[in-house]
């Protein structure tokens, strides 16, 4: 008698335990585009991008994007920043961008490797502009008024 | 503001999934019970209890805002089929399973809910270094030698082992690595000393100590793990490969010095020219999930007494006699649902410490998983480490879910900053 209803019920247990794997792979999939959907709004905003090291010749292959929402944001390497980039050659307050009321003012903390704008050491506190490369340690960042959506 | 719409969309989630798991237990508690003659109420007090503990889980997660509740649903599914497979071999054996778990689901709780509190402190590296080799020694001087492998520690009536413990100790001992490399730079003769040979060292240290208890399991399981981490985290590929050739040598050189790490690849290579003696347990797995078909043999139907550690290494293929060819690959993509919810949760952690924990956990897994069952499917030769939340033993579950919940807490720590996030885009 339980033979019969085992036999039967293996069927039914297949079909249950893939209907739970086929959701489960539904709702990463909604998460993903959702995903991609919320990192596309970061684009509007200003912000600043993150390019690894191996595809800096591509522009178009962005690692990160940092929104820059608040009205202080420090770069370095200590968790008390508001954004943390673990370059051993970044300090651990590196730098730190204000946002004015003409746009976004960077100042150099006092790092020991220095910080470099579009290749120019800076030694007092810098307005940025669209396109502009941050250089920190090893790192760089490029900063982008956003508003575009597919660079 | 269009802005806010997204976040809106992002918050709706469906709660179909765990309904499924809840199913699953009903139908397999209740065939338990059916098969046991009468409809005895003892699996149904217990069938009750895991379907009551999945959904407050589920419910607690969601409430209190912890993270994601994909794992733990997967984890509940994983579960329902090992503790069923578990209380049908042998109704004791699966009966302490079930406690181990209900304290596996405690400690779950507890280390979702707490470990944010103390995440800032536990980063010594050498903290995690000195931990692991005490266990080591304690092993070594009042340790257990069982099935040829000095791994246990006995306290009475409880035994546990502590390599399931060491695994974690090691990926916490990575993490704080990774994120502060110059604690390991020493000085020796006025020459300075990259981290990562350091590093190197007292690997190759910790990897000899589990080849002198015997643990090859673990061995290779600590090893894939720091191939990945360092693989993902450091720059210079070379030093991947140095260490992949070095330990590549080591093995092959072990193989032929151990008489039976030699046992291990013969039979690994051809299990059925010894099929009673050195070839038994890999050919009767074998048997085991050939006999399954499609669709399983159904529950109860199947002879798992023939595969000896049927309730350790050999689960899997238990669940596949019984469950068939489908059941067994939907546990293999249960789990691999699971390692993608663990990559995606390392994905959006910020701090490397953290990042390299996630990485680390679900990576053990992932490598475990893969080894065990691997090694009982004949793909690569057989171990002994556990399948995780489906094996038996108090240690295995007590340390996945550990790992769990060390998952779920980081998740909780992303979640929390991206409502953060929306609400600050909203009122801007």
């Amino acid at each position: 008698m339980y033979a019969i209803i085992a036999m039967i019920t293996k069927y039914v247990l297949i079909f249950v335990i893939y209907m739970f794997i086929l959701k489960i792979a539904k709702l990463i999939y909604q998460d993903i585009k959702n995903m991609t959907i919320w990192e596309d709004s970061k684009f509007m905003n200003p912000h600043l991008k993150l390019l690894s090291s191996i595809e800096k010749a591509d522009m178009n292959a962005v690692t990160e994007i940092f929104p820059l929402k608040n009205k202080i944001t420090v770069i370095g390497r200590s968790l008390d920043c508001e954004i943390v980039i673990s370059d051993p050659h970044i300090s651990s307050r590196h730098i730190q961008i204000d946002k004015v009321n003409q746009g976004f003012k960077v100042t150099d903390l006092g790092s020991s490797n220095m910080t470099y704008i579009n290749d120019i050491k800076i030694q007092e506190p810098v307005m940025l502009k669209e396109g502009d490369k941050i250089l920190l340690g090893s790192t760089e960042l490029v900063y982008s008024e956003g508003g575009k959506l597919n660079e | 503001m269009s802005n806010y719409y997204y976040v809106q969309e992002k918050q709706r989630r469906p709660i179909v999934p765990i309904h499924l798991v809840a199913l699953i237990d009903l139908s397999l508690f209740a065939l338990l019970s059916f098969r046991s003659g009468e409809l005895n109420s003892f699996f149904w007090i217990l069938g009750a209890t895991k379907i009551v503990l999945t959904y407050l889980t589920y419910i607690m997660l969601k409430k209190f805002k912890m993270g994601e509740t994909y794992i733990t649903s997967i984890v509940a599914m994983i579960l329902s089929i090992g503790l069923v497979m578990q209380l049908r071999i042998s109704t004791d054996v699966g009966f302490k399973q079930f406690i181990w778990y209900l304290i596996g689901m405690g400690i779950f709780v507890a280390t979702s809910s707490f470990y944010h509190l103390v995440h800032k402190r536990m980063r010594s590296i050498w903290f995690f270094y000195a931990l692991m080799i005490i266990l080591f020694m304690i092993t070594q001087i009042i340790g257990v030698r069982v099935n040829g492998a000095k791994n246990w520690i006995v306290l009475g009536s409880v035994s546990f082992q502590p390599s399931e413990f060491i695994k974690i100790l090691f990926v916490f001992f990575m993490s704080s690595f990774v994120s502060n490399p110059e604690a390991l730079r020493l000085k020796i003769h006025d020459k300075r000393i990259h981290p990562k040979w350091t590093l190197m060292a007292m690997v190759f240290v910790l990897l000899g100590f589990f080849v002198l208890q015997r643990e090859f399991g673990t061995a290779m399981l600590i090893f894939m793990v720091y191939l990945a981490i360092v693989y993902v985290f450091e720059k210079a590929i070379i030093f991947v490969a140095i260490n992949a050739i070095i330990s590549g040598v080591g093995a092959l050189v072990a193989i032929q010095i151990m008489p039976h790490l030699k046992v291990r690849v013969d039979s690994w290579l051809n299990p059925f020219a010894d099929i009673a003696g050195k070839g038994y347990q890999i050919t009767q797995s074998l048997f085991a999930i050939g006999s399954g078909g499609f669709f399983g043999t159904g529950i109860g139907l199947g002879y798992p007494h023939f595969i000896p550690n049927v309730e350790t290494d050999f689960i899997f293929s238990a669940i596949c006699e019984e469950m068939g060819i489908f059941g067994g690959i939907a546990v293999i993509v249960l789990f691999s649902l699971l390692i993608y919810r663990g990559i995606k949760i390392c994905l959006g952690l910020r701090d490397p410490f953290t990042k390299s924990l996630a990485f680390g956990l679900i990576t053990t897994i992932g490598f475990q998983t893969f080894i065990i069952i691997g090694g009982v499917i004949k793909f690569i030769p057989l171990t002994g480490i556990t399948l995780p939340f489906v094996s038996y033993g108090g240690s295995s579950l007590i340390s996945s879910f550990l790992i769990l919940g060390l998952l779920q807490a980081l998740s909780g720590s992303i979640l929390r900053e991206e409502v953060f996030e929306g609400e600050k885009i909203h009122n801007e």
